[in-house]
């Protein structure tokens, strides 16, 4: 009866729960169902992995990147790096953002510091350090403009001088900032644990449920993990960083050059590109147009978010962890093979929407269409070459 | 120098927008002073989403075309001692680009624009 009725109550706060809540909640739930000392290691290991073996990961890898860069620029002769007052970009930034005006940071562990200040932890900042780099003799460096660090401390490094950039250059350095925010960082964050939070999902469920047809989901679901969805993470952290750089532009005339020249460079460089880079990049160029298309039809620039996780695979998750709390041990294998093939469903559709929005864009466009229908030929289904003839 | 920066951001103007300035003057004086132009850039770690190895690649055979325009150009008039034509400019630089076709395929249409914004810019 008791343990009924806690199952029930869990299971709609697992319903409500977001993100990872519910992962929290599932193995505290079979701590109080099965009341398996195995549940409970594993919960905390589970714990152990995410917050701070990712925390550590993604830091590092961002750190180590940061740490390469600085490296190479102070130890090579060919370049001089002089350090800049952060006044020099504030005077063009107002004080919307606060991570940009005050050029800082966040610091922790736990990458989000909403998250951090709603459960009560104090979040510390740091600044960021930028550098003017000027080449001396070449090589020159072929990346551009901006490039920072997202967990850890965070290196900005500039081309050209504040006064002098214009607004394709303030769109790069914004990126950057993009990717350093609180929303960026936790993309970062997800991209570097995606999938070794899913291998090791899916070896705890295993134990829990040892099937050979759980087995097989499990294979197929951790090879979904590592092979698409890691990537279409790392896509849409890029959109996402795009459009805070195109927000805090606010002039819809700004965001109209930049979109447009990057609607030029990008349509010329698809045919060198593989077809990856260029669906990326043509994923990227329509978020781009619609946030023009609602910055022109508003008067000032308004922000379209992009194509945000699909909540129905947590909310499929937590059904199936609520059904486990009161529910027998053989529904739970029918159950849970289903649910990992439907999570996978569900990543797939998340990607299917942005395969369908590129075929609306095509569609609808017949420049865009003419610029890069034959190279992303791959993308585009057979019948539409057919149905929509290119333009001439 | 300067005939080099006006006819490249005149003609490539979204190339050297993504680019920056700085770096276009990187490029300018990498191939003014005969660089090779393929050890002129190096790609180094981060910032992978605003790698422009194209466009710079396509900015440095640019720079060249125009280097070379304009010595067929500063040619030309030293020996008819006049200022040559649009036409006289492009036949004499076809020439000199057919030996060099392979390496500047990707801009060599641009020959005849080139052409028109070296005399405009000379006559002035």
């Amino acid at each position: 009866m008791w343990t009924k009725i806690i199952g029930h109550v869990l299971g709609i706060l697992v319903f409500t729960a977001l993100l990872r809540a519910h992962l929290v909640l599932f193995f505290l739930i079979q701590c109080a169902t099965v009341r398996s000392w195995r549940c409970f290691v594993c919960f905390l290991f589970s714990q152990l992995l995410f917050l701070e073996f990712g925390a550590i990961f993604s830091r590092r890898q961002a750190l180590r990147n940061a740490h390469k860069a600085l490296a190479d620029f102070l130890l090579s002769d060919h370049f001089q790096l002089q350090p800049l007052r952060s006044t020099a970009i504030m005077q063009v930034v107002s004080n919307e953002e606060p991570m940009i005006s005050k050029l800082t940071q966040p610091t922790g562990p736990v990458a989000n510091p909403a998250v951090r200040e709603r459960a009560g932890f104090s979040t510390s900042f740091e600044p960021i350090k930028i550098f003017l780099v000027r080449a001396v003799v070449p090589p020159f460096p072929l990346q551009l403009k901006a490039f920072i660090s997202t967990i850890g401390t965070s290196f900005l490094f500039l081309r050209d001088i504040p006064g002098e950039l214009d607004p394709i250059a303030w769109f790069k350095v914004f990126h950057e900032f993009g990717h350093a925010g609180p929303g960026g960082r936790m993309q970062m964050f997800d991209i570097s644990v995606a999938f070794p939070y899913a291998l090791f999902t899916a070896i705890v469920t295993l134990l829990m449920i040892p099937t050979r047809l759980h087995l097989t989901v499990m294979v197929f679901y951790v090879f979904f993990q590592w092979f698409y969805v890691s990537r279409n993470l790392r896509i849409e952290s890029e959109i996402q960083a795009d459009n805070f750089a195109l927000r805090m532009l606010r002039s819809a005339s700004a965001v109209r050059s930049v979109v447009n020249c990057f609607d030029a460079v990008w349509a010329e460089e698809a045919e060198h590109l593989g077809p990856r880079g260029r669906r990326d990049r043509l994923l990227r160029l329509v978020f781009m147009r619609r946030f023009l298309e609602e910055a022109e039809r508003t008067p000032g620039v308004s922000y379209i978010p992009p194509l945000g996780p699909i909540k129905i695979e947590n909310l499929l998750f937590a059904g199936y962890f609520a059904w486990q709390a009161f529910s027998s041990a053989r529904p739970q294998v029918a159950i849970v093979v289903a649910l990992m093939l439907l999570k996978c469903v569900a990543y797939a559709l998340k990607m299917n929407e942005n395969r369908r929005l590129l075929r609306e864009e095509l569609r609808i466009d017949n420049v865009l269409q003419s610029k890069y229908l034959d190279p992303i030929s791959e993308i585009v289904p057979p019948t539409f070459s057919a149905m929509v003839p290119v333009s001439e | 120098m300067n005939d080099l920066d006006t006819i490249l951001n005149n003609i490539w103007k979204d190339q050297c927008a993504i680019v920056g300035r700085q770096s276009v003057r990187d490029l300018l004086s990498a191939i003014d002073q005969g660089r090779n132009p393929e050890q002129a850039f190096i790609s180094m770690e981060g910032g992978a989403d605003f790698d422009y190895s194209t466009t710079v690649s396509l900015l440095v055979q640019a720079v060249t075309l125009i280097k070379l325009t304009v010595d067929v150009y500063e040619k030309l008039r030293s020996s008819l001692r006049r200022k040559p034509t649009e036409s006289e400019i492009s036949s004499a630089a076809e020439g000199e680009l057919r030996s060099m076709n392979e390496s500047l395929k990707r801009v060599a249409g641009k020959l005849p624009q080139v052409a028109h914004e070296l005399v405009q810019l000379r006559s002035n």
